[in-house]
């Protein structure tokens, strides 16, 4: 392993300036989730540019590509998402966004650069490569329904053994890698209640069903879903995020519209919440004589890592890194649509620490000031590569039991 | 008997139909509060062509008309608003509102038309009537803070012994008068209040201060107030009409605002509602760690009917209809500026019945359709008219010739 350790090291060390200049160009010109056309356009021209890969787009702005490795083995995927968000850039760099009003202020430029930064070391590396890499460049992480389902609906996980995927991490220290096995990320539904009451003159509440009062009863009461309906050791957060109704100081409004997000880590949990909050705001809503109408929309699943795949990649990153490189990562209630890829193979999806609080990176993911210690971008070339060669011969068919 | 040995019946009469042509013309052209240039100015000219009044302009779209009696006596003011509402009318009849978007949808066009047949009525009777008349045509009514208080600050109240106003009903039997002792219109108070959190995004409760969940049980215990702080014998509304907060599933906001109103019959209650929601909304804020401003604006008081002067008009009215043209009504919650008026002399408001189902004149005030019975026009002129020679004749009301 010491000399493919070393071949690895020389592969980062080649690419390392150009994921720089990649991620800059890419910085400098975000674009919009569903929308990112001069992106997957670069993306697609680099790897063309590199040779020996299989290019294709499952959809208008994403990019998927093969790499048949010399020796057979089994298909490992990896996956970077390349969208912006609706975000005004205040950081002040020279590859600041030239796109106003929008601004990679999620690090998906990094992940983008350094995927990319990984198939062109692959392509040198590719006669000692035991199997097939997919690089999957997926559009529309940030916007449900998010891309990733529809790249899987697209058929990219079609004969994957394990998936791998990173996210940039401007809270943890660069230098370090953040790797749970089991739940990490949450996941993510949305919510719609509409409370129909009877509007009239607010002098006259024995003529109304108060639409305001009723909303405000079925907001508490949600609390209830929480605090004393489901398991306490099951993280879960029901946040109803708005609450608009009424347009003068003397009408009671006949309705008011609520809005929100669910997030949990369990499959049970996450399953039986709607049922609960629907129980809820029907019995609030028939106890002061209103009706109602309550939508909910599952979004994204939440990210759960194989502990075999994380305990593998964990063991190849200390090998790299060294044990004081590679931490355990706090789950957050974030969301992520990896999950969308979990449901069809094994996978981890790990951290790539790119805060440096002496420099004043220190701002959290979705700031204006957001920004990266691009050193981080070697260390998560380093890391995709050490875990692909670490995994990819436990794969396939005839991989070891 | 009335003590005034008057007989105003010939003049009512002859002055009935140009009250319906009258409120004819100012329902065509209705005018909004604070802008009634028209309406004054048409109002203006009719008294001027009436002879024996002093009229002035105490404001640019009010109109005042003073008739001093023949010998001294009590001074007796009647008042009549002449607003209209930003509400396109659908009623179809050839006088229909020809300001498109504005409509005389509470009856103020009925009032003024009424008030100006009292004056001609009035003025004409002159050298037999006792004290002075002065009569009040107020902008205004619909729109806060209103043209009442305006008007009091003007000095319109000076001198004046008693006060009587009243307003159509389409809800109440045309031919009826209603009146009633004590509370018949509630306060109307209007309160906005902020609530502030910590904004933040909605995964992380922890880092937020969420203003929507708070906001919710402000408005849940603010019906405490209500419910279990208030004699129960005593009316009150608190009603929150606004909950504006957010604008996306994944963040929590930072800011939540609502709004409402508090109305009361009992002006002592009505003083306490500030702090009592104070107390409610302090305590539940500070209990979840967000903060609050509340910013309650008094609006119009409850207008209290005097015992003792709505005895006098309920007699005369009762004497000139008879005793199935009187009824007792019961208080409503919706507010009327008249009450700015009552807090400088005793006085009563009564209510003019306008309704008649058999004719389809059935929808409420502030309706699109809404319109009068105009018999009730002259119901009303009999009732002011009459109103006016009982209270006129009580000499112990003339509080300048006391003792
Ligand atoms: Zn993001
Ligand atoms: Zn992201
Ligand atoms: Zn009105
Ligand atoms: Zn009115």
């Amino acid at each position: 392993m010491k000399l493919a350790d070393r071949a690895l090291a020389a592969q980062v060390e080649a690419v390392r300036a150009d994921v720089v200049s990649w991620r800059r160009h890419l910085h400098a010109h975000p674009e919009l989730s569903y929308q990112e056309h001069e992106t997957s356009r670069f993306v697609r021209e680099l790897l063309a540019g590199f040779g020996g890969l299989d290019i294709s787009s499952p959809t208008p702005t994403s990019v998927v590509a093969e790499l048949v490795g010399g020796i057979p083995g089994g298909c490992l995927a990896l996956r970077a998402d390349m969208d912006a968000l609706p975000i005004t850039e205040e950081s002040g760099s020279e590859f600041a966004s030239q796109n106003h009003g929008v601004m990679h202020a999620c690090g998906h430029d990094g992940h983008t650069a350094m995927l990319l930064g990984v198939a062109r070391a692959l392509t040198g590396l590719r006669s000692q490569l035991p199997g097939r890499v997919r690089l999957v460049f997926q559009h529309a992480e940030e916007l449900a329904p998010g891309g990733a389902q529809e790249l899987v609906a697209q058929g990219v996980m079609d004969g994957v053994d394990a998936v791998i995927g990173a996210h940039l991490d401007s809270l943890l220290e660069v230098g370090r890698l953040g790797l749970v096995a089991g739940p990490m990320m949450a996941s993510s539904d949305e919510f719609a209640i509409t409370v129909r009451g009877v509007g009239g003159h607010a002098a006259e509440p024995e003529h109304t069903v108060d639409s305001v009062a009723i909303a405000a009863e079925v907001v508490t009461n949600l609390q209830y879903v929480v605090a004393r309906n489901t398991d306490p050791q099951q993280p879960l957060v029901v946040a109803v995020s708005k609450l608009q109704a009424g347009t003068a100081e003397n009408v009671t409004p006949g309705t008011a519209e609520l809005a929100g997000t669910v997030r949990t880590f369990s499959d049970g949990v996450r399953a039986a919440v709607p049922g609960l909050m629907e129980r809820v705001v029907r019995g609030i809503t028939q106890a002061h004589g209103a009706s109602y109408d309550f939508e909910f929309k599952y979004g994204s699943a939440a990210v759960v890592n194989d502990p075999v795949t994380t305990e593998r990649v964990r063991a190849a990153l200390r090998r790299t890194f060294g044990a004081d490189g590679v931490v355990d990562f706090q789950p957050t209630m974030g969301a992520e649509d990896f999950s969308a890829y979990q449901e069809r193979a094994p996978s981890t999806y790990f951290m790539v620490g790119a805060g440096n609080p002496e420099r004043g990176i220190i701002h959290p993911h979705h700031h204006a000031r957001f920004s990266i210690d691009e050193s981080a971008l070697s260390t998560g070339v380093q890391a995709l590569l050490s875990a692909t060669f670490a995994l990819l011969p436990q794969l396939g068919p005839d991989r070891p039991a | 008997m009335p003590r005034l040995a008057v007989d105003a019946g010939p003049e009512v009469e002859g002055v009935l139909a140009d009250v319906v042509a009258w409120r004819r013309h100012l329902h065509a052209h209705p005018e909004l509060s604070y802008q009634e240039h028209e309406t004054s100015r048409f109002v203006r000219e009719q008294l001027a062509a009436f002879g024996g009044l002093q009229v002035s302009a105490p404001t640019p779209t009010s109109v005042v008309a003073e008739l001093v009696g023949s010998r001294p006596g009590p001074r007796l003011a009647l008042r009549a608003d002449m607003d209209a509402l930003p509400i396109t009318e659908e009623n179809g009849f050839e006088f229909a509102s020809q300001n498109r978007g504005v409509m005389h949808a509470c009856g103020h066009d009925g009032h003024t038309a009424m008030l100006l047949g009292v004056a001609r009525v009035l003025a004409r009777l002159r050298a037999r009537l006792p004290g002075q008349v002065r009569f009040i045509f107020q902008h205004a009514e619909e729109l806060a803070p209103g043209g009442a208080q305006e008007l009091v600050a003007q000095g319109v109240m000076e001198g004046v012994d008693a006060v009587v106003g009243a307003h159509l009903d389409s809800m109440l039997e045309v031919g009826q008068i209603g009146v009633r002792s004590g509370a018949v219109n509630a306060s109307s108070d209007e309160f906005w209040l902020t609530i502030t959190g910590v904004g933040g995004h909605a995964a992380h409760p922890e880092s937020t201060v969420d203003c929507v969940a708070i906001g919710a049980q402000v408005v849940v215990n603010l019906q405490h107030l209500v419910a279990r702080n208030v004699d129960p014998r005593e009316a009150l509304v608190l009603s929150v009409t606004q909950f504006n907060s957010g604008t996306a599933e994944n963040v929590t906001p930072g800011v939540a605002e609502l709004v409402g109103t508090v109305r009361a019959f009992n002006q002592e209650l009505r003083q306490r509602a500030p702090e009592l929601m104070e107390r409610i909304i302090g305590g539940v804020t500070s209990a979840h760690g967000a903060s609050h401003r509340l910013d309650y604006r008094r609006g119009y008081a409850p207008v209290v009917n005097d015992p003792g002067i709505t005895e006098l008009v309920a007699r005369a009215v009762r004497r000139e209809l008879g005793a199935a043209g009187v009824v007792e009504v019961q208080p409503t919650m919706g507010a009327e500026d008249f009450s700015a008026y009552l807090q400088h002399a005793p006085g009563t408001f009564f209510r003019v019945g306008g309704s008649n189902p058999g004719l389809g004149i059935s929808h409420p005030h502030h309706h699109a359709e809404f319109t009068v019975d105009e018999t009730a026009l002259g119901v009303g002129v009999r009732a002011f008219v009459a109103a006016s020679l009982e209270l006129l004749g009580e000499r112990h009301l003339d509080r300048a010739n006391e003792g």
